[in-house]
């Protein structure tokens, strides 16, 4: 009786604890991090309709070519004459859709492989993990070059490429969470119930490793985005014409005296989005380990 | 081990000759020996034993879920006189929380935290029963409601967190009762809970198993919990059943040492804490059983015989006591112990 009446109809219900997205955006670092992220995202969305002219427009002449900023020009024009804020913007377009494409990919992949692992176990299990290891063994950035340059140029094969270094860190994560989550008491029951093993991965194991994929997840697009720039400051990425972060900053560095701003502008884009994606991932990370719950 | 006796209409559970053996380095070490146990249609039984004894191997292996290098070497799981030992896994699910259901003792983390009550219990019911969401939602309002949760059908959108440990245990039960099995196995399930706490969801257990009139497998080492709630009790040691009889019986007058021992251990009231016998000694080590009588290292009654001689379990009828069996040389020497009288 003291039971029921001290739980249950005498003190209301207690408060839901917010869910991850509330405590993520309730911590400094998180609410920084989902600000940098929501003007990134917003621009890179709206990129057509904010753009004061067309990335790919040139004006060849003295008077327009490595123009500093200016209220025709805010982020000023670069060699050929081209809007640079337009151009960033329709970068980050692209820089954000490859990061997610990617990440997207690696996700659905390692979840399959990861929880797959860590239900079947066995020889499946310890051959997998023999592959995901020799795979992280590797330095991420020359993996994605290697994987890029066998995959050849072009959008597809960037996607590819950072989507294949991920790949192995959500398989790990998944199977990480699959076996402790195997543990857990209402596995058992779930047995006990009746249900059945794809049943049971679907209704329990994958909604419970739902928090730390995404706390990776954000720690991967940061990466990513890092990665695509990186690729294609390289030259590996998508071809010349269009604009791409980090095919920018490479045709900027001959000028970089010259017109610093043609170097700065698409760093910065840079910068803050692998700020807030960082920045997300730290609070998110946060909030999901109670160790570090303030 | 002396057989159960072939019966016309058949118990609602029966485990017979049960053997369950854990595979080692050095061959296969035996944990459960020669088990009988019936349990009738609305008849409660305990399973009563040390940790280690074998009593959670017995449901275990009952339930056909043995973890991974431990078998049944031998035996016969009969529900409603349907020997399911051998039944595939497809079959087993089918049978599993509908017509036999079984709950445990963690009761914190018997339910997944991310999904609601209602979707447990609505899942529980879906997958043994070919009902709507709705109908399915509406059996789980009523099942939270037999269990005594307030405000059921407001509740069902809760998550386990939001519920306190009593109150998950009675949803545990809620579940195991949703497609009215005809057994249930309740391994130690107030073990975690708090006395008061225990007290509760024992009578709720009882309430509702009462109504069900289902057959109710009791694992505990709790004695106290048996007094209240049992009919019948199965004492368990090192793998074996010692002791077998009406809860009112094995109380009155137990007629093996173990049990006896169990009940002078037991923390009584008014006694003086200082009255409180524990056991001498530990249970054997299963590679290496004496050969004798399992309990003969520890027992105050043991002699050259039982170092020697395994007892078999006999009828003490006789004797005065009936249904009573135990597996003792000496039983008519076994006392009542002192704190009780």
């Amino acid at each position: 009786m003291t039971d029921a009446t001290s739980q249950g109809t005498a003190a209301p219900a207690p408060p839901r604890p917010p869910g991850l997205f509330a405590r993520v955006a309730r911590s400094w670092t998180g609410g920084i991090g989902l600000v940098l992220i929501g003007l990134v995202a917003a621009s890179a969305l709206a990129a057509p309709l904010l753009s004061p002219a067309d990335p790919l427009a040139q004006q060849l002449s003295a008077g327009t070519i490595f123009q500093g900023p200016s209220a025709a020009h805010p982020f000023g024009t670069d060699n050929l004459g081209r809007d640079v804020l337009s151009r960033v913007l329709h970068g980050m377009r692209f820089s954000l859709g490859v990061a997610l494409a990617s990440v997207g990919i690696a996700v659905a992949i390692g979840l399959v492989a990861g929880t797959l692992a860590g239900t079947l176990g066995g020889w499946w299990d310890r051959a997998l993990m023999r592959l995901v290891d020799s795979f992280l063994a590797f330095p991420v950035l020359i993996l994605a070059i290697a994987i890029s340059v066998a995959l050849g140029r072009g959008a597809g094969g960037v996607i590819l490429a950072i989507a294949f270094v991920n790949i192995p860190v959500f398989t790990r994560l998944a199977r990480a969470q699959t076996l402790k989550i195997e543990q857990a008491q209402y596995m058992t029951a779930a047995v006990l119930m009746g249900s059945s093993l794809p049943m049971r991965i679907l209704r329990h194991t994958l909604p419970n490793m739902l928090n730390p994929v995404l706390v990776q997840a954000s720690v991967a697009l940061s990466f990513a985005v890092l990665i695509e720039s990186g690729l294609s400051f390289l030259g590996l990425g998508i071809p010349a014409p269009a604009p791409s972060l980090g095919l920018m900053i490479a045709e900027a560095k001959a000028y970089i005296a010259l017109a610093p701003h043609m170097v700065a502008f698409p760093s910065l884009a840079i910068v803050v989005t692998v700020l807030g994606f960082n920045l997300l991932g730290d609070a998110a990370g946060d909030a999901t380990d109670p160790r570090r719950r303030g | 081990m002396t057989a159960a006796a072939p019966v016309a209409d058949s118990p609602a559970f029966e485990i017979a000759g049960l053997s369950v053996a854990a595979r080692g380095h050095r061959g296969e070490t035996a944990l459960v020996r020669g088990v009988d146990l019936t349990v009738a249609a609305g008849e409660r039984v305990a399973l009563v034993g040390e940790s280690g004894s074998g009593k959670s191997m017995t449901a275990l292996a009952a339930m056909g879920l043995l973890p991974r290098g431990i078998r049944r070497t031998g035996g016969e799981i009969r529900l409603a006189g349907r020997a399911i030992q051998d039944l595939d896994d497809r079959a087993l699910r089918r049978l599993r929380g509908d017509a036999i259901a079984m709950i445990f003792q963690d009761p914190m983390t018997s339910l997944n935290p991310v999904q609601t009550i209602g979707r447990q219990l609505v899942e529980a019911i879906r997958l043994h029963r070919p009902v709507g969401r709705d109908a399915a939602r509406a059996r789980a309002a009523e099942l939270l409601d037999r269990v005594h949760i307030p405000r059921a059908a407001a509740r069902l959108d809760d998550y386990p967190h939001e519920f306190s440990g009593g109150m998950r245990q009675r949803v545990m039960i809620a579940m195991a009762l949703a497609n009215d099995p005809g057994v249930l196995i309740a391994d130690e399930p107030t073990t975690a809970l708090d006395v008061t706490t225990q007290a509760r969801v024992m009578a709720i257990l009882d309430e509702v198993c009462a109504e069900a009139g289902v057959a109710v497998l009791l694992i505990t080492h709790d004695l106290g919990v048996v007094g209240a709630f049992c009919d019948r009790v199965a004492v368990m040691y090192a793998g074996e059943i010692v002791e077998r009889a009406p809860a009112a019986t094995l109380f009155e007058r137990p007629r093996h040492p173990y049990t006896a021992g169990l009940l002078a251990s037991m923390p009584p009231l008014e006694a003086d804490p200082d009255a409180l016998t524990p056991i001498p000694g530990d249970p054997p080590d299963p590679r290496a059983l004496p050969p004798g009588c399992v309990f003969a290292p520890r027992c105050g009654l043991a002699d050259a015989r039982c170092r020697a001689e395994r007892p078999a379990l006999i009828d003490r009828d006789d004797e005065g006591g009936a249904g009573q069996v135990s597996a003792c040389h000496h039983a008519d020497r076994v006392d009542r112990p002192e704190v009780f009288a």
